[in-house]
């Protein structure tokens, strides 16, 4: 064999010995990154509105519907889905005024802080969705008043706050919006007649869809009449209940 | 301006599979568009107008920027600029042709847009005045951006500085009016911070307002002053495109060969 063909042998054994090396020391890194878990962040404070618009090129639409969607999957890290009790509600507040900015005339933050994430555990975290769906409903764009009426709701059925609901429903009386149905004007009787809670909850989304379906998206008209047809009326009553027929 | 030329760089970008990997991509944005915005609760086309809009006008700029730059260092480098000089054309008339021909494949991409857009629009009864404008918006959008390529890439000898000039221009045009609202408000307090202000002014005149003329927004809201768009909108691609036009032509009669 000549000289230049066992250098070549050589050479090639020694490749093959280094390649094996890093693959073992790849392996070693492997040992340590493999237990390295990805750990749910929380929900940072919302940055401010120029920034935000600088990483998505000044489209404000964009970065709204870009956002919405992950404010929808926020607790969602690799399988793991967090309570909505362990998010930071004070930040997660920022990150919808920041959203507002962006699309003041979309109806899909709202509806998730109203529906989604207005279904905590911890009620106590509702104060951020109220003044947020407070800041919102006044607003007269057409159909904004049935935040203020959630924000009503939230603070009498679910926060346990009378004084609070008379408050939202004080201010519900007093905004000009022309799509606002008479009974709006008479929240605060509605409040104090003292009814339980899924009778006010029934009376109220019931009212909504009845005088604000035709500014509402599909989707969500379907999520009203799930709600009072699932979880506010008892299945018998479902049953006897007209509007509850085409529920399946 | 010479035809032959103009058909020529047409006939380039058809051998480059240019509407081909352009018409892949964008029904590739579509779908990745819908299927994304499937997952939202509410809203869903709203959702699926504003990621395809948004996209198919990143897709655009990109394909068209990359073709156009890698197209004419192409030419430099396989001496078919010096060739075509030899010929009965004028430097000029070789610049006007380009842009000319650049143009024209600018507008093909923006119909391809606008056919896709305005399908979905129609399906999902999004129609309205601002979705026209949008398309005017983006037509001149890519205008503006294919003659800019081609400026870089006339000016600059690599292709990989040509298309980082290039998406360099574009971000800046996207972000001036957010710059200059930084600017006006006064929020910069360092050291310098004035004459960086005042030379970020003396750089918006000569960098056009991407950030007015296609807002994404007009595809869901429609738009309230339309007239006003439309005319700022022709104003600034064809003033913008002058200037371009004028500036490459200079610095290629300078050129030495």
């Amino acid at each position: 064999m000549s000289t230049i063909a066992i250098n070549d042998r050589n050479r090639y054994q020694n490749l093959l010995l280094l390649l094996l090396l890093f693959v073992f020391l790849n392996v070693c890194v492997w040992l340590y990154s493999h237990k390295q878990n990805i750990l749910w962040p929380n929900v940072p404070v919302a940055p401010s509105t120029s920034s935000f618009l600088l990483s998505f090129l000044d489209d404000s639409s964009f970065a709204y519907r870009s956002f919405a969607l992950v404010l929808q999957n926020w607790g969602n890290v690799s399988g793991d889905v967090q309570p909505l009790k362990n998010y930071n509600f004070k930040n997660l507040e920022s990150w919808f005024l920041l959203l507002d900015k962006m699309d003041p005339q979309s109806g899909y933050v709202p509806f998730m802080a109203a529906y989604y994430f207005g279904a905590t555990q911890d009620k106590a975290q509702l104060v951020h969705i109220i003044k947020y769906l407070e800041e919102i409903g006044v607003r007269s764009q057409k159909g904004n008043w049935r935040w203020l009426v959630h924000a009503a709701y939230l603070a009498k059925n679910e926060m346990n706050n009378p004084k609070e609901a008379l408050r939202l429903a004080e201010k519900l009386s007093s905004v000009y919006n022309p799509s606002m149905p008479a009974w709006t004007l008479n929240m605060k009787e509605i409040i104090r007649a003292e009814l339980g809670d899924r009778e006010t909850a029934y009376a109220m989304t019931l009212e909504i869809l009845k005088s604000n379906a035709q500014y509402m998206d599909p989707a969500e008209v379907n999520y009203m009449l799930s709600t009072i047809c699932e979880r506010i009326l008892t299945p018998a009553q479902a049953k006897q209940n007209p509007i509850c027929s085409n529920i399946k | 301006m010479n035809f032959v030329l103009t058909r020529y760089v047409l006939k380039a970008a058809g051998r480059d599979r240019l509407f081909l990997s352009m018409f892949l991509a964008v029904a590739l944005a579509i779908a990745l568009s819908v299927f994304t915005s499937s997952s939202a609760v509410t809203e869903k086309a709203h959702f699926s107008l504003v990621y395809i809009g948004g996209s198919l006008r990143l897709l655009a700029i990109a394909g068209l920027s990359l073709f156009v730059i890698f197209f004419v260092r192409r030419s430099f480098e396989a001496r078919d600029v010096e060739y075509l000089l030899t010929r009965p054309v004028s430097r000029i008339s070789f610049i006007i042709s380009h842009m000319i021909a650049f143009s024209l494949l600018a507008l093909a991409v923006a119909a391809m847009v606008a056919f896709s857009v305005l399908l979905y629009a129609y399906r999902v009864d999004q129609i309205n005045m601002g979705t026209f404008l949008w398309l005017a918006g983006i037509a001149s959008e890519l205008f503006v951006m294919v003659n800019v390529s081609f400026f870089f890439a006339m000016v600059l000898v690599s292709p990989v500085t040509g298309a980082l000039a290039t998406f360099c221009f574009y971000v800046l045009s996207r972000l001036m009016g957010q710059l200059l609202s930084i600017v006006g408000a006064g929020f910069a307090q360092f050291p310098g911070s004035e004459i960086m202000a005042s030379v970020l002014k003396i750089i918006s005149m000569f960098i056009p307002r991407f950030d007015l003329m296609a807002q994404t927004s007009w595809l869901l809201y429609g738009v309230q002053n339309a007239l006003e768009n439309y005319g700022f909108i022709v104003a600034q691609g064809l003033l913008f495109t002058g200037m371009v036009m004028v500036a490459t032509i200079i610095d290629f009669v300078k050129k030495q060969f």
